[in-house]
């Protein structure tokens, strides 16, 4: 029971026998919004960009050798000015730069994707009870909300990820708690204009559980702005996943992180600045691509946006 | 008016109290605390190790000594550091002015570049000035701050020696790399938002009456215009401002800057338990007055929202 669903005459075509007979095509609202997003020239800069990250993300270990190449230790290259052979340069154990900066790609947005899933997961469902139930429960996830909102979020993830210890998962945990109460006051806010259309009555009537109405025909309809939300808040992960690890406190080392590297790449500062260059540059060549991306599909979800 | 602030005041303990007990439940959650730092640095005996448990207040429950550090926050007393020995109010105090320059001085940066460009690329429309204002604030707004950091100390400080790499002794000079670090992610989101408001605004009647009156685009724009824009603006720097003062913790650790986001991280990496509480209750006073303050200032700007006010004093009188 979509309320998403519209209906677009098709042009008619000509052919030998006359005009052709009108053809109905079925547009559903996804169809629209990827028309939208695919003449968005942003957007799809940032996604050719995403999925070429991603690809590189996933071969990585067939393109490199995590031992060799990775973390392998090759002192009679340290420091290494970038060239042909090593296009980043090397750093202080003679670690190629160029290759942990691409295999990093596997780490930042891993940790991207999985702390904003992490805190969709949660923000989603607690924002669908506040949402959907009002009252008492509104009132608890809405306060707690409040108290998380409270502290600022890099704050919050230096004191998680320091007392649950210095892991990749604590660190995708951290970041994610982070984001609950955005996703929360989006999904409260979008529930909230959809839980007293005439269809969610309906299907009261029909004796459909609350909790099947919720979830198959009051989420699904709230969707495009937690969409949006949850790309644009990968962006925001990948920052906050490389400054933790910049203060030491997220992907333990050998890992070639691109915060932690930066973090490393800071003590040669003045002698081999290149060690800083490259992985921030991946960093913020990521995290715009995810940025554009997100922007693209708020405009291609809500054209009233676009300003 | 002052009724509605201390409404906001009232509702804000609650709130505290919320994050005081997060906070020091998260730091419970810690496998290790000082003393147990204390017997890796100095290999003390159990009867000391016990002792030390007990001055710390390290014994009982977390509840048991949660309830202790809130009646003693009631009192005013936000405890002492375990590491310093000092207050933490004092530490926070004295750290608190950095922290205060940094974040107006970022703002200031960010209000001088972003607010004329926003209105420029709103006046300027779908031209090549607007989209290339458009991109660059997608660039500000995508970059990692502690990298920037860096590589204005590369370039600026390094390189050509205009300017001290970091520590808050050289007084203008100084702010001047951390004041851009944190100004420009502020630059972004402001410079976007400011066209946004502004393009709504543009496209107002009234603007062509004043047009239409003889007034002079400039003045149209300055006055009628923007003034009209600047809720949305003034929301926006205000809660960067708010979040500048609670967080600008890598802009600190790049800098060497003495604020009290190097002091909460330092306080955490050595399990300083009632430095870490006290300075994040802190700063969570400090964000909700700030932003309290913001909602306030809207009155002082529209007037329509200083009679909404007006009416509800009159209602309840």
């Amino acid at each position: 029971m979509s309320i998403n669903n519209v209906t677009i005459n098709a042009p008619a075509t000509e052919s030998a026998h006359g005009p052709a007979p009108r053809r109905y095509v079925r547009k559903t609202q996804m169809r629209i919004v990827l028309h939208q997003l695919s003449k968005n020239k942003g957007a799809m800069v940032g996604l050719f960009i995403i999925l070429a990250i991603v690809l590189v993300a996933i071969f990585a270990d067939v393109l490199f050798d995590y031992d060799r190449d990775v973390v392998g230790i090759h002192i009679s290259q340290k420091l290494l000015r970038p060239s042909w052979a090593h296009p980043f340069g090397t750093d202080d154990l003679g670690r190629d730069i160029f290759i942990r900066v691409l295999y990093g790609s596997r780490y930042s947005v891993s940790v991207g994707v999985v702390a904003t899933i992490i805190g969709l997961g949660i923000g989603v469902v607690l924002g669908a009870i506040a949402g959907y139930y009002c009252g008492l429960a509104e009132d608890i996830i809405m306060r707690f909300n409040d108290i998380l909102s409270a502290v600022p979020s890099i704050l919050m993830g230096i004191v998680i990820v320091s007392a649950m210890g210095a892991t990749t998962f604590n660190l995708m945990l951290a970041i994610g708690i982070t984001s609950v109460p955005q996703f929360v006051r989006i999904t409260r806010a979008s529930v909230l204009t959809v839980r007293n259309q005439e269809y969610i009555e309906a299907l009261h009537a029909a004796g459909i559980s609350e909790a099947r109405i919720i979830a198959f025909h009051v989420l699904p309809n709230c969707l495009s702005p937690i969409i949006v939300q949850a790309t644009l808040r990968i962006a925001s992960a990948i920052i906050a996943a490389s400054s933790l690890s910049f203060l030491g406190l997220g992907v333990p080392a050998p890992a070639p992180e691109w915060g932690s590297m930066l973090s490393l790449g800071r003590q040669y500062v003045r002698t081999a600045s290149y060690l800083t260059i490259f992985p921030g540059l991946a960093i913020l060549v990521t995290v715009l691509a995810f940025n554009l991306l997100g922007d693209g599909l708020r405009d291609a979800i809500d054209p009233k946006l676009k300003k | 008016m002052l009724r509605y602030a201390m409404k906001r005041l009232l509702l804000m303990i609650p709130v505290i109290i919320g994050v005081s007990f997060l906070i020091f439940f998260i730091m419970d959650l810690a496998p290790g605390d000082i003393v147990d730092l204390k017997l890796a640095e100095e290999g003390l005996t159990y009867e000391q190790t016990e002792q030390l448990r007990e001055a710390y207040g390290l014994t009982g429950s977390v509840f048991t000594r949660y309830f202790s550090y809130m009646l003693n926050f009631l009192k005013g007393d936000l405890g002492t550091s375990n590491v310093s020995g000092r207050p933490v109010l004092d530490s926070f105090l004295e750290k608190m002015p950095a922290t205060i320059v940094l974040a107006c001085a970022s703002i200031f940066v960010s209000i001088i570049i972003s607010i004329p460009l926003g209105i420029y690329a709103a006046i300027k429309r779908g031209t090549f000035a607007d989209n290339a204002s458009m991109v660059l604030s997608f660039i500000g707004l995508s970059i990692p701050n502690f990298w920037l950091g860096l590589m204005l100390i590369i370039v600026v400080a390094l390189n050509v020696s205009w300017l001290p790499t970091g520590g808050f002794t050289k007084g203008i000079a100084s702010v001047i790399l951390p004041a851009i670090t944190v100004g420009t992610g502020l630059t972004a989101t402001l410079a976007r938002t400011t066209r946004s408001s502004m393009l709504d605004v543009l496209s107002q009647d009234y603007l062509r009456t004043e047009r239409a009156k003889g007034h002079k685009e400039f003045k149209v724009i300055m006055k009628y215009a923007l003034r009209n824009a600047l809720i949305p603006i003034i929301t926006i720097a205000g809660g960067q401002f708010a979040v500048t003062l609670g967080g600008a913790v890598l802009t600190e650790t790049v800098f060497s800057w003495p604020g009290v986001g190097r002091l909460i991280v330092d306080a955490v990496n050595s399990r300083d338990v009632p430095m870490v509480v006290g300075c994040i209750i802190l700063k969570s006073i400090t964000i909700g007055i700030v932003v309290l303050i913001v909602d306030l200032l809207y009155a002082v700007i529209d007037p329509r929202i200083k009679a909404q006010y007006a009416k509800r004093k009159r209602k309840t009188a």
